[in-house]
């Protein structure tokens, strides 16, 4: 039988294609990555479904290329090898809002509008990167470990357990969700990351960009949404002074959302009007602004605001910062919405923000300590410059993460992709500063694109580790290969 | 000593939880002064430790090991401190130093030990009264002008060290008694208090000197012994009591180290310093005055499921902490600032349990830790209330080129009198 | 069995002849384990070596990979995997670096650096670490590794694995695996990655089988913003403790008069994320906290069991629903923090229900931050057990109902604690929940406590519960047949399977 003819055996004919023009919207994203086309697009329903296809992908050595989200950005899920893509669009199940653990286990195809939403009508509600796609699936966020807007440490490692088809078609549940009879007739509730065994599956998955199986579902920590909030938006001439107030604010283990975003990616973020609002903006909002929100408690809410800003104001006054201001001047209103932006997907009636500006934009981002953000801005600033990028264009924007132990630094480039000039220089631009970075102690711990060679190179013995483990959970190859180091 | 019975209750309680090895846990204030143990800082192996000696003990007592000349290292180096004693003490109450000691018994009953340097240590005080086999009849010859009385309430024993090797701090002792208006008498016949013979398992020798000194005393009158020696004093206040199976309470005189006397002079009103000494020191307290110095109460093993029923514990914290410490601190000019190890967390400098003798180098090298650790307050100078820490810790000073002073306690009283 | 003298010369070669050594006496106080000497079929090493570096290490595993010699590596722990014969026991309390980098709040060590010294050293800083409940005095990176919980695990963590980064291992076949940021760099701030997390690979905090697949002979460990104020010693041993300055901690007691309510209180506290720690206290341990010391025995009492039968057992027997909780309220970061929460944690102790809550001002700690007072359980007993489940509370509340049932089964000898020594310890302000059921014995009627275990876990498998160090063989088919998988990943890194086996 055809192999077509095997997969709509499967899904049902209606949930298979190998016509190209509906396999063209997998063959690229929005990254800068080469295309690759592949040779069927499957959308299952279930994880039974998902077996059956990775079983007969291994029986025909055809790859298997995961894709969860309706959009993507890294080049993740772009075919290498060509193969099947897996759609999992369709598993967008909410399974279970767990308010008394503050957990929800979610499908592989839910996303962040579908969930938010929902956690909302209990008061709750997941921690989320910063304004994600409406169409990017939740769950892909724990897993490609997305970083999170609230720097809690409580909050950080939300992912708990999940549901994988394993690259030779076995289903395992990871954690505490491995016992007989979860969820339903289990004591346990699946928030167990650990084992089974003494391994930690669900830690082995994350990061894998589909490499080591096909994640089904997943649950992860919920947290209180606070009803009652107070926003900063605190004004800097550089980052190296923000993030000193981060760190010192982290300290105190105060706060909600805090970020630092400069006034190119905010204005990018805040412009409803194109290209107007834009430009005034980037030329009106301060070089840098420290957004931080205090969230008030289950009890008592303006009680604890209160006593954060206290601390805050302390912060201020040793840092001899004079100004704390709760609005932003050149976008009046704004204090009203920032928290519900922050707390949602971005709107799918509204171009993505990233995208706005010129309907491209590379990112390049790694993990560094607060106190190098400077330095990173200004090297990746000159590369830029090199190559012709305006300077004015340059986005920026800095997550502390665990209070303040270190951060996800991220520059933007923004580009025209219709462009191919353009596209040249940002390719050239997005090599080099992302070497020069690496060669800066940049820690790309989630590798795209160009930078993945050198740094697997460079990082030999994980490499050697990493790839003998891939050969055993994977021995035929067929999950996303070509991926990372594979 | 202890039955078989209670050794091996006591030694198969250790669950090897490794606290015997650092000093109280809410005292840790860094990583370079948080152990306690010299031999296991030292060595590292677990041999090398209070859990390892334990635990040879038991393998030893079922045949399962010999007193191999690894275990005699181990088991003579370790310096009957007393710290893993207390730390254990903190949540499982056994009796480690009671173990360790009995270890070493057994070994000298088995003709295995002690080391060679500890026999000849037996063989001079069966001769000469005195571990340096030096002439009985110059015991007292410290003394020179200085004459005690004939007859009075308070006997000094003076101990071995002060009377041959640093005859000053004998002086300093009765000339600090004549300053504060106390009569003294000495003994007439004061042989070696016995630490260390007790210390390396030689119990039967260790017996006859108890019973030698204690009649000695009943037989001066006296109801108090003064001794400025930290091992005299634990050798008059536990070794001695235990030895002849009566609790320190039951003995026929009062223990007292010239700091505690002092100390309730002060107290009393009775003892002022009127001159000035300006100095920044810091305190060593000695094992034997501090942990080791407990009274001694004789108890007959009696459980209730596992709790002994009428025993009292000695746990380390009714050692002589304080009293020194007034003294310095009632001294102008004394500025004391402590050492992160201090009173019953004290380092032990190597002198103890007869360490020094056998393993001259192990000792140096505890006694160096704890130089370093009294340089890391900034101090000028290490003050102690042992004669035989003085000698070692002065030493080491000297082998380290350390710029720091190091006192017995009566040198620096002397100054303030 | 000896180790030949080829082979040991070349290990000699590696760290030198100090620190290394085959006498029987030794090796005698090497193979002991946590328990009575002499109990199980623990072997003597072969002989025992003493690294200081992680090159040392790599030397000694590649030296047993040649000659195919089994080993086994520790620094506070018994050793495992001394039930084979002829192993070499790498002991790592030489391995004692540690760096602190307090501006982004971590820590780089290996494996000789005890929770007191880094607490110590940290304090110093105004940062804090966790410290396991078992002692201050155990290594950093293996507890952290194999289990690493405590109390203030509450809000500092669930257990170890969040707070490692970067790693260095020693894989069992010899190879030298950095994971994290130290991949490439020598720098241990970050964990994750390249990629995928290895991290998973080597450890999960199960509290099994650690270095079954490889030693880790380095590790960035997170540490935490804590108060300015220090927290000065007081008191002679045993009575020591921290003094916690009372503008920034209190403690508060507060008695539920049914477990369902303290259970939906505690959920309630970990939502409002209010506090350091927060626990059920067995009434166990105010007993065995207030039998210690001199003073009992010198005004004649008989100690623990004389407080617990006459004074703890009948107040249970009155009230056997009735459920102590104990709180730390954390003032960090503003002086009015500490206000706040005491009245949030008042209003929920209203709403449900308590009978007695009481700010105990007590203003000291014995236990919580340097654990200075572990492992006083065996003063009750002389020996004990757990059975500890991490999961959610409600988890824990279901499968303390079956170690009690099982408990009566087994009274005596295993003495009869009425139902009260569930201990619920919430981390992750309630995410997750450890419980532990102690049991207690004496020395002589250990075996019955083994026994116990295993009715428990009987009953576990059936229940979907989820115990940590589950017996392969009982749980293995039911849990997604985990342990084919678990020695496949063992293979791949011990070929020769020389590293302790996965228990």
């Amino acid at each position: 039988m055809a192999i077509k003819e095997e997969l709509a055996g499967i899904v049902g004919a209606e949930n298979v294609s190998d016509d190209a023009e509906k396999l063209k919207p997998y063959s690229k994203d929005y990254s800068l990555s080469a295309p690759g086309m592949p040779s069927y697009v499957v959308k299952p329903k279930n994880a039974d479904e998902i077996q059956k296809i990775v079983i007969l992908a291994n029986k025909n050595k055809l790859p298997v290329v995961p894709c969860s989200s309706g959009i993507h950005f890294n080049g993740d899920t772009i075919p290498v090898q060509g193969g099947i893509v897996l759609d999992l669009s369709g598993l967008n199940k909410i399974l279970n809002i767990d308010t008394r653990n503050r957990m929800a286990r979610v499908e592989a195809g839910v996303t962040w509008e579908q969930l938010q939403p929902e956690l909302a009508k209990h008061d709750m509600m997941a921690i989320s990167p910063l304004l994600p796609h409406h169409q990017k699936s939740a769950l892909i966020s724990h897993l490609e470990r997305d970083p999170a807007v609230i720097p809690k440490f409580e909050y950080t490692d939300a992912l708990v357990t999940v549901e994988v088809v394993l690259p030779e078609g076995e289903i395992f549940k990871t954690g505490s969700a491995a016992v007989p009879g979860f969820p339903d007739k289990s004591f346990a509730d699946g928030v167990n990351p650990s084992g089974p065994g003494n391994m930690m599956w669900t830690r082995m998955l994350q990061g894998a960009q589909g490499t080591l199986g096909v994640v089904t579902w997943g649950q992860f920590k919920i947290e209180y949404r606070p009803k009652v909030n107070k926003t900063y938006f605190i004004p800097f001439n550089n980052v190296k002074d923000a993030v000193v107030a981060v760190s010192k604010i982290q300290r105190r283990m105060i706060g909600e959302e805090c970020l630092i975003l400069n006034n190119v990616d905010l204005a990018a973020i805040l412009a409803k009007q194109w290209p107007g609002d834009f430009n005034t903006l980037r030329e009106k909002l301060p070089p840098w602004t420290l957004i931080l929100v205090l969230g008030g408690g289950v009890r008592f809410p303006e009680e604890k605001i209160e006593y954060e800003e206290d601390a805050l104001k302390e912060v201020a006054k040793e840092l001899s910062i004079k100004n704390l201001p709760t609005s932003l001047s050149a976008a009046p209103g704004v204090e009203k919405d920032i928290v519900d932006m922050l707390r949602s997907a971005w709107p799918g009636d509204r171009t993505y923000w990233k995208l706005a500006y010129k309907g491209g934009c590379q990112d390049l981002f790694f993990h560094t300590v607060m106190g190098k953000a400077q330095a990173f801005y200004e090297a990746i600033g000159k590369v830029a410059v090199k190559h012709g990028y305006p300077a004015a264009d340059l986005g920026c924007y800095v997550q502390p993460v665990i209070y303040g132990g270190a951060c996800h630094f991220e520059c933007n480039f923004y580009y025209d992709p219709a462009n191919a000039e353009e596209v040249k220089m940002v390719t050239k631009l997005y090599a080099e500063a992302s070497k020069t970075a690496l060669d800066m102690g940049a820690f790309y711990s989630r590798p795209y694109g160009p930078i993945t060679d050198i740094v697997y190179q460079r990082a030999a013995s994980f490499t050697s580790e990493l790839k003998k483990v891939k050969k055993l959970m994977d021995p035929n190859n067929i999950m996303s290969p070509g991926r990372l180091c594979f | 000593m202890l039955s078989v019975e209670e050794y091996t209750r006591q030694a198969k309680m250790c669950v090897r939880c490794t606290f015997c090895k650092f000093i109280d846990l809410n005292w840790v204030k860094s990583l370079r002064f948080s152990r306690q143990c010299p031999i296991d800082s030292r060595y590292a192996f677990n041999l090398f430790s209070p859990h390892g000696l334990l635990h040879s003990a038991l393998a030893e007592l079922d045949g399962s090991l010999e007193f191999t000349p690894k275990l005699m290292e181990a088991l003579y180096q370790c310096t009957l401190c007393g710290a893993c004693d207390a730390r254990c003490k903190r949540n499982l109450d056994i009796e480690v130093l009671q173990v360790i000691e009995n270890l070493r018994i057994r070994c000298v009953e088995q003709g295995k030990g002690p080391m060679p340097e500890h026999k000849v240590m037996a063989d001079n005080i069966r001769k000469t009264h005195n571990e340096y086999g030096e002439p009985h009849e110059n015991r007292q010859k410290w003394l020179g002008n200085i004459k005690p009385a004939q007859k009075a309430d308070i006997v000094y024993f003076v101990g071995c060290n002060s009377a041959y090797k640093q005859p000053e701090l004998a002086q300093n002792t009765a000339k600090i008694l004549g300053h504060t208006g106390t009569d003294f008498m000495l003994l007439a016949d004061e042989w070696c208090a016995g630490n260390y013979v007790m210390a390396t398992g030689q119990v039967d020798l260790a017996r006859e000197l108890a019973e030698h000194n204690v009649k000695a005393i009943e037989d001066s009158g006296a109801k108090t012994v003064i001794t400025s020696s930290a091992e005299v004093y634990k050798s008059l206040k536990v070794d001695f009591p235990r030895l002849l199976g009566k609790s320190t309470e039951d003995m026929p005189y009062t223990p007292l180290h010239i700091t505690e006397y002092l100390d309730q002079l002060m107290q009393d009103g009775k003892l002022e310093f009127k001159k000035n000494v300006n100095m920044k020191v810091t305190y060593h307290d000695p094992c034997n005055l501090g942990r080791l110095s407990e009274p001694w109460q004789e108890w007959v093993p009696n459980y209730v499921r596992v709790i002994p029923i009428g025993k009292v514990w000695r746990r380390g914290e009714r050692g002589i902490y304080d009293a020194p410490r007034n003294i310095l601190k009632g001294i102008s000019g004394i500025e004391l600032v402590e050492m992160e190890r201090n009173r019953s967390n004290t380092w032990c400098a190597g002198s103890c349990g007869g360490t020094e003798m056998a393993f001259p180098d192990f000792a140096m090298w505890s006694a160096s830790e704890r130089i370093e650790e009294a340089q890391a307050t900034g101090a000028d100078a290490i003050v102690t209330a042992s004669p035989d820490v003085k000698q070692l810790l002065t030493k080491a000073v000297k082998a380290k080129k350390a710029n720091m002073a190091v006192y017995d306690i009566t040198e620096i009283i002397l100054k303030a009198i | 069995m000896a180790l030949s003298k080829e082979v040991y010369k070349a290990l000699e070669s590696v760290v030198g002849p100090e620190w290394l050594s085959d006498d029987p006496a030794i090796l005698e106080a090497d193979h002991v384990g946590g328990s009575v000497h002499g109990g199980g079929d623990i072997k003597r090493p072969v002989c025992s070596i003493q690294p200081e570096t992680a090159e040392e290490v790599q030397g000694i595993i590649k030296i047993c990979n040649k000659y195919m010699i089994p080993f086994s590596a520790t620094t506070t722990n018994p050793p495992p995997g001394l039930d084979r014969e002829g192993v070499i026991f790498i002991d790592l309390k030489r391995m004692r670096k540690l760096e602190i980098d307090e501006e982004n709040l971590y820590a780089t060590l290996e494996p000789g650096v005890s929770f007191a010294a880094l607490q110590g050293e940290l304090f110093k800083r105004g940062l804090v670490t966790f410290v396991p409940m078992c002692g201050g005095n155990v290594s950093v990176l293996a507890n952290t590794l194999n289990v690493g919980e405590g109390a203030i695990s509450y809000r500092y963590g669930d257990r170890g694995y969040r707070r490692v980064l970067a790693t260095e291992w020693v894989t069992a076949g010899g190879e030298m695996l950095r994971i994290g940021s130290s991949a490439l760099q020598d720098d241990y701030f970050w964990g994750e990655g390249p990629g995928p997390d290895l991290r998973g690979l080597m450890a999960s905090a199960n509290l099994e089988s650690p270095t079954t697949r490889g030693i880790c002979t380095k590790m960035g460990v997170r540490v935490f913003p804590f108060v300015d104020e220090k927290l000065e010693p007081t008191g002679d041993a045993p009575m020591t403790s921290l003094v916690l300055p009372s503008n920034r901690f209190m403690y508060y007691n507060f008695v539920f008069p049914t477990k369902e309510a303290a259970i939906n209180a505690i959920y309630e506290i970990g939502k409002c994320e209010i506090g350091l720690f927060v626990m059920t206290v067995p009434p166990w341990f105010f007993a065995m906290a207030r039998a210690r010391g001199s003073a009992e025995v010198l005004t004649g009492a008989a100690g623990f069991w004389d407080y617990w039968d006459n004074h703890e057992a009948p107040l249970i027997r009155e009230n056997p629903n009735q459920t102590t909780c104990r709180i730390l309220l954390y003032g960090i970061g503003s002086d009015k923090r500490l206000a706040y929460e005491e009245k949030v944690l008042l209003d929920i102790c209203k709403e449900y229900g308590t009978t007695f809550a009481k700010a105990s001002r007590r203003t000291t700690d014995e236990t919580h931050f340097m654990s200075a007072d572990a492992i006083v359980s065996n003063l009750a007993g002389g020996r004990f057990t757990s059975v500890i489940l991490f999961e959610s509370l409600d988890h824990g509340y279901k499968c303390a109902d079956i170690v009690n049932v099982n408990t009566k089964k087994h009274v005596p000898p295993v003495l009869d604690d009425y139902g009260t020594t569930n201990w619920f310890l919430p981390f992750e302000m309630c995410h997750i929940c450890k419980l532990e059921c102690l049991r207690f014995a004496s020395v002589e009627d250990a075996g019955e406590l083994a026994l116990l275990m295993d009715d428990c876990h009987k009953d576990f498998v059936d229940v979907g519960a989820f115990p940590v160090r589950p017996a392969a063989e009982r749980y293995g088919p039911k849990w997604e047949n985990y342990p084919e998988k678990t020695r496949k990943f063992k293979e791949l890194l011990d070929p020769n399977n020389l590293a302790p086996p996965i228990t």
